[in-house]
């Protein structure tokens, strides 16, 4: 007899007298809990009374006056679906067996009974029933916890002076990827993002521990740099045992990719640790975008050393952080565009409210933390970056790429641009990119030209700036404006199309600095 | 984007000289074409034969930059100098307003088409 939490109960369902009376003496010298109901309306009632989750299993015969055993297992499948319900059928009912595994029953006995055809059925029956309910508390609590991961990452907003937007699209139902804020002083807040190899309960159980092991040995002023090396260490001494094979039958064999963001306001510093992750962009309220760090370096539990990145970013009131796990790097490799621009996409939809198709292609999971040192309303008046890239000197040849690049970035981020504007942001982008490359990169492989465009939706406008190491150019650009090209050289040409294509355009560095804004 | 892989078409009809370009005009393709024009046209070709109008028949481009507008102003010239006309056809939109942002369309007739 299968153990579980007791005595299995089963309900036996026949309009025959003899056969309920036969069947009960069987089950309960057998050790069942037995029930009889001698139609399919009783048995419901039975059912009913009992509640869902109380029997183990239910035999019932097929052929019974007012409902018959299909309907009844249809109830059943209705009420109970894990319940196991075995039909009895009169000897060559092919059809009605048939109708039954259809319908979801377990299993079929012909009548007469077999005792030992039913006690084998029975103890199948019920351990199905056991299965498929631990299987549905499982993704209950799965559920649950993805829930409660969403709550976290999504509602819980501890208002610390930096405020934050998270947007996070699991691969499964849970994910390792977390984030996560600290008060380490009276101005001095840590943010964690988390991404544990995996997307499934481990990976979520490993994040939650980490986050926990942090905030303890935060609380007893153990520095962030030696939290991440103890990390380190226990996760590799436990992937060293899991492949050496000597340890535990079952290791963790787990690492995780960290990038912490140490934000000290006192100071108006911020410090990052990056451990196998993106490097954060920083950006200020007028769009100018630095990436802080650099991406790559090792997540904790690889090797026995830690090799943190770390790098030190002035900040003022306004500036903002960007930083997000390796799925939105993948999805934005598949999709074909800017990191910046999809994670300025991911954000907006989470705003409205809204999951974009495109997520279903993610082959990983998704975070995206923004990390605000303003308020909202600031925040709404500032440009955030939607490219930051740059170009080696002798990529011109390159520029039909770069500019299908751009146009799917900004497609995908600000769909509500017109063709008319897209064209003239295109098409001056590539001037201006085209100017920098050649004249102040001079073709150069080892010289390169930043390009970056950001945009603030609230004025509606497009900021692109362009930069290069150049000693910039004389020419006068409001001077030959209103005069035509048709005298003039390609690069003058290029000048001048940009100048007529922006909404405003204005100089830096004697002109090896281009900003142009476009409002649409 | 198109790219120079599509061939130029160069036709004559009466004394109207037509030069299809099958896509954009741009830094990538312009001198390609510059070439491959002056190839057709002057060394034998078409050249030898009257014609009055050289028409850039641009319908197919969504964008000429300021390599392609440096080709158009190659090509005005080279028509001034045998005492021609030049057109351009395009389909409007961007390509229109290119021209006349940057004024050439004072110094070709500038066609919708």
């Amino acid at each position: 007899m299968p153990s579980g939490r007791g005595t299995p109960r089963v309900l036996v369902v026949d309009d025959d007298p003899m056969c309920l009376l036969l069947l009960e003496i069987l089950l309960s010298k057998q050790g069942y809990q037995v029930v009889l109901a001698e139609n399919s309306d009783a048995a419901k009632r039975q059912l009913t009374l009992a509640g869902a989750g109380h029997f183990d299993c239910v035999v019932t015969d097929y052929r019974m006056p007012g409902g018959n055993g299909l309907e009844l297992l249809q109830w059943i499948r209705a009420h109970d679906s894990d319940l196991a319900t075995i039909m009895m059928t009169a000897e060559g009912e092919r059809q009605v067996v048939a109708d039954s595994l259809r319908g979801g029953a377990s299993d079929f006995l012909d009548k007469p009974l077999c005792q030992e055809t039913l006690r084998a059925g029975l103890a199948r029956a019920i351990e199905l029933t056991g299965r498929q309910r631990r299987v549905g508390q499982s993704e209950a609590a799965v559920l649950g916890l993805r829930q409660a991961q969403e709550r976290l990452l999504e509602e819980v907003d501890i208002n610390f002076g930096v405020r934050r937007e998270l947007c996070f699209h699991p691969k499964q139902e849970t994910g390792g990827d977390f984030f996560n804020q600290f008060r380490v002083g009276p101005n001095q807040f840590l943010h964690l993002l988390t991404d544990v190899s995996g997307h499934d309960l481990q990976a979520t159980y490993l994040s939650a521990y980490f986050q926990g092991v942090v905030r303890g040995l935060l609380q007893r002023a153990v520095p962030l740099p030696e939290i991440l090396e103890t990390f380190n260490r226990i996760l590799h001494e436990d992937l060293c045992q899991t492949e050496g094979g000597a340890g535990r039958p079952s290791g963790i064999s787990a690492s995780v990719a960290v990038c912490a963001i140490l934000v000290d306001l006192d100071a108006s510093v911020a410090t990052v640790w990056i451990n196998g992750t993106a490097a954060p962009t920083h950006w200020l309220p007028n769009g100018e975008a630095t990436t802080v760090g650099e991406a790559g370096g090792f997540p904790l539990g690889w090797f026995p050393e830690l090799e943190s990145r770390c790098a030190v970013q002035r900040i003022e009131s306004g500036s903002a952080f960007c930083v997000w796990t390796d799925g939105l790097a993948d999805l934005a490799s598949h999709l074909k565009v800017s990191e910046l621009s999809l994670a300025w996409a991911l954000q907006r939809a989470r705003r409205e409210g809204v999951k974009p198709g495109y997520v279903s292609q993610a082959m990983d999971d998704i975070l995206v933390a923004d990390l605000h040192l303003s308020d909202a309303s600031a925040e709404e008046n500032a440009y955030r970056p939607l490219f930051l890239e740059a170009y080696a000197g002798n990529q011109a040849g390159a520029v039909d790429v770069a500019q299908a690049y751009w146009r799917r970035s900004l497609e995908l981020a600000l769909p509500e641009l017109s063709d008319a504007i897209l064209h003239d942001v295109l098409l001056a982008s590539r001037e201006a990119l085209l100017n920098a490359l050649i004249h102040g990169c001079r073709t150069e492989r080892q010289r390169s030209a930043t390009f970056a465009i950001s945009a603030c939706r609230k004025m509606r406008t497009l900021r692109v700036c362009v930069s290069d190491p150049g000693p910039g150019h004389s020419f006068d650009i409001e001077g030959f404006k209103h005069r035509g090209i048709e005298g003039l050289v390609t690069a003058h040409r290029g000048l001048i199309l940009m100048k007529c294509l922006a909404g405003s355009l204005s100089t830096r560095k004697n002109g090896a600095s281009v900003t142009m804004e476009f409002a649409w | 984007m198109t790219h120079f892989s599509m061939k130029t078409q160069i036709s004559q009809e009466h004394d109207v000289l037509t030069l299809r370009v099958p896509g954009d005009l741009i830094s990538t393709n312009a001198e390609a074409y510059r070439t491959e024009v002056a190839r057709r046209m002057e060394g034998g070709g078409v050249a030898g034969q009257d014609w009055k109008t050289f028409v850039v028949d641009l319908k197919a481009a969504q964008m000429v930059d300021s390599v392609g507008l440096n080709l158009i102003v190659t090509w005005i010239k080279w028509v001034r100098d045998r005492g021609g006309k030049m057109r351009v056809v395009c389909s409007g939109g961007n390509v229109l307003r290119t021209f006349k942002f940057t004024r050439l369309d004072k110094h070709v007739e500038l066609v919708e088409g």
